[in-house]
């Protein structure tokens, strides 16, 4: 299928869009998509758009990292160790419905503002779909590599290394996708509610300029770096991850 | 040695050791195993000894505990009684020194190795450094006729190769008992007979101790030096005959023997009074 047939409905919205606007059968307030790439020109020449786009990709990415090494290694541990779900199991379904936003005032206190509150926040978020993918990932493994594993007298971190990441990193990559967009949300909002950096302030500082047309193309630019975001983690599943899917039985 | 005869197994002149294993000392022995699971009982009393460098094949029909036996034997499980003996010592977990060949092949060779490292995992871990790896697996592979596969990924070989490759893999780790769980059952008829000579072939000239589990007579009988024909519930020996086919046996010639077709209605008989 041509990429180009998913651009179809979006680029029909835009111009209904554009259509609507121009005949004035929408608030003014909603601005329209000439004006909206107009004042997105205008931000990316003097390097604002850049440097906003910059800070959040770093903190998404830093949070989205934290997140998976972190939810990588809970989620072995507990998959792993009957024992450790157990006793563990139940506390991480009890965090997991806090929303992350909620935490603000507490990381604020703890980091102050700056990079650090903003990629613990996204961090927690983030975390919770890899514990819970990683463990159904690893109770559902084949018994036969342990079997397998255990016939060749391997460790407990040989059998981690050689049979059980790369026989559920498949299955895995399915949650930090889901991580990922979660990862641009929750960015985006700390900086919207609390954090002076990036593309969320941004969007809230246009707003009390009353640049309306920016803040819509901050709004658009931050959906098209999501999607993009989404585009590079599938392309490295369809090229590196490919094989190990297979196993993911 | 004098081999212990199974409780309820009728005395006969198949029960005596032929000479090969009149010489080796046993290498395994069962006394009185007795395997429950969950108040069924699965295996009642295996008493049975193998000697060192002895094919013996366990025939049985499904339900007999075939492959409990041989999970037992590999240390994945623990008998509920009795004792098993492997090199003198009771098994109490598995080991590198046996290694067991699973009949779905798809599901016991790791997909995202090639070939070559499928075979090489046998070898990790063992302080050989990688290019040894590499020269011990090629060499393995060449001598299973898979030398040009090497660096191709198992899901692109057929599911007669991708068995010849679990079975390099388990003789890469050059093991004292090789147990083979119905290896050839998931394979047609002209593969399975090319893969049955390829084991008697290797087993000869490596001197292999196999335990040989199947559902298939004429492949026990082909295959062993020994037949154990098994009864099913509870599992326990019926019949053990000794097999005194020449070697190296021929497809055609040996399954052709009257002797051949005296054992196989003799296990068969016994085989369908269960």
């Amino acid at each position: 299928m041509a990429p180009w047939r998913g651009l179809l409905i979006p680029g029909l919205l835009l111009i209904c869009w554009e259509i609507a606007a121009r005949a004035t059968a929408i608030p003014e307030a909603l601005s329209r998509p000439s004006l909206m790439i107009e004042a997105i020109q205008a931000s990316s020449l003097n390097g604002a758009l850049m440097l906003a786009t910059l800070q959040t990709l770093q903190t998404t990415l830093l949070g989205l990292l934290l997140a998976t090494t972190l939810g990588i290694a809970v989620g072995l541990l507990l998959g792993i160790s009957p024992l450790l779900n157990a006793v563990i199991g139940p506390s991480v379904e009890a965090f997991r419905p806090i929303p992350a936003i909620a935490l603000v005032p507490l990381a604020l206190l703890l980091f102050g503002f700056g990079i650090s509150l903003e990629v613990s926040i996204i961090a927690f978020a983030c975390v919770w779909p890899i514990i819970v993918v990683t463990i159904a990932a690893v109770q559902g493994l084949d018994e036969r590599l342990s079997q397998i594993a255990r016939g060749l007298e391997f460790s407990l971190f040989q059998r981690i290394i050689k049979f059980i990441l790369p026989a559920t990193i498949g299955r895995i990559w399915v949650g930090i996708r889901i991580a990922a967009g979660i990862a641009l949300i929750v960015a985006v909002t700390v900086e919207i509610v609390v954090n002076p950096r990036g593309l969320g302030y941004a969007m809230i500082f246009a707003q009390q300029m009353l640049q309306v047309d920016l803040v819509y193309g901050y709004v658009v630019w931050t959906g098209i770096l999501g999607w993009l975001l989404n585009l590079l983690i599938q392309l490295i599943d369809q090229n590196w991850l490919s094989r190990y899917a297979v196993s993911g039985r | 040695m004098i081999a212990r005869e199974a409780g309820s197994a009728p005395t006969s002149e198949a029960n005596t050791r032929a000479p090969v294993s009149q010489s080796a000392p046993n290498i395994l022995s069962l006394d009185s195993v007795t395997l429950s699971y969950g108040g069924n009982l699965v295996l009642d009393r295996i008493n049975l000894d193998v000697a060192k460098g002895e094919f013996l094949c366990a025939v049985g029909p499904s339900g007999c505990g075939k492959t409990t036996l041989l999970r037992l034997l590999a240390g994945h499980v623990a008998p509920s009684s009795g004792t098993i003996l492997f090199k003198g010592a009771p098994i109490t977990k598995p080991s590198r020194d046996r290694a067991i060949v699973f009949q779905d092949y798809s599901r016991s060779l790791l997909p995202w190795r090639k070939v070559w490292a499928n075979v090489a995992l046998a070898l990790e871990g063992q302080g050989f450094p990688k290019k040894e790896r590499r020269e011990r697996s090629q060499a393995l592979l060449a001598q299973m006729n898979l030398a040009h596969v090497a660096d191709h990924y198992p899901g692109a070989l057929s599911g007669g190769m991708q068995q010849r490759v679990q079975i390099a893999r388990c003789l890469a780790q050059e093991p004292s008992l090789l147990l083979m769980d119905e290896p050839f059952g998931a394979l047609d008829a002209i593969t399975r007979q090319s893969l049955q000579d390829e084991v008697s072939r290797l087993a000869a000239e490596k001197h292999l101790t196999v335990v040989f589990i199947t559902h298939d007579l004429e492949e026990a009988i082909y295959l062993g030096d020994r037949v154990v024909s098994l009864a099913a519930r509870p599992g326990r020996v019926g019949d053990i005959v000794q097999v005194m086919l020449a070697r190296p046996r021929n497809q055609l010639t040996t399954r052709e023997e009257p002797l051949f077709l005296q054992y196989r209605h003799r296990l068969f008989k016994q085989l369908e009074g269960h």
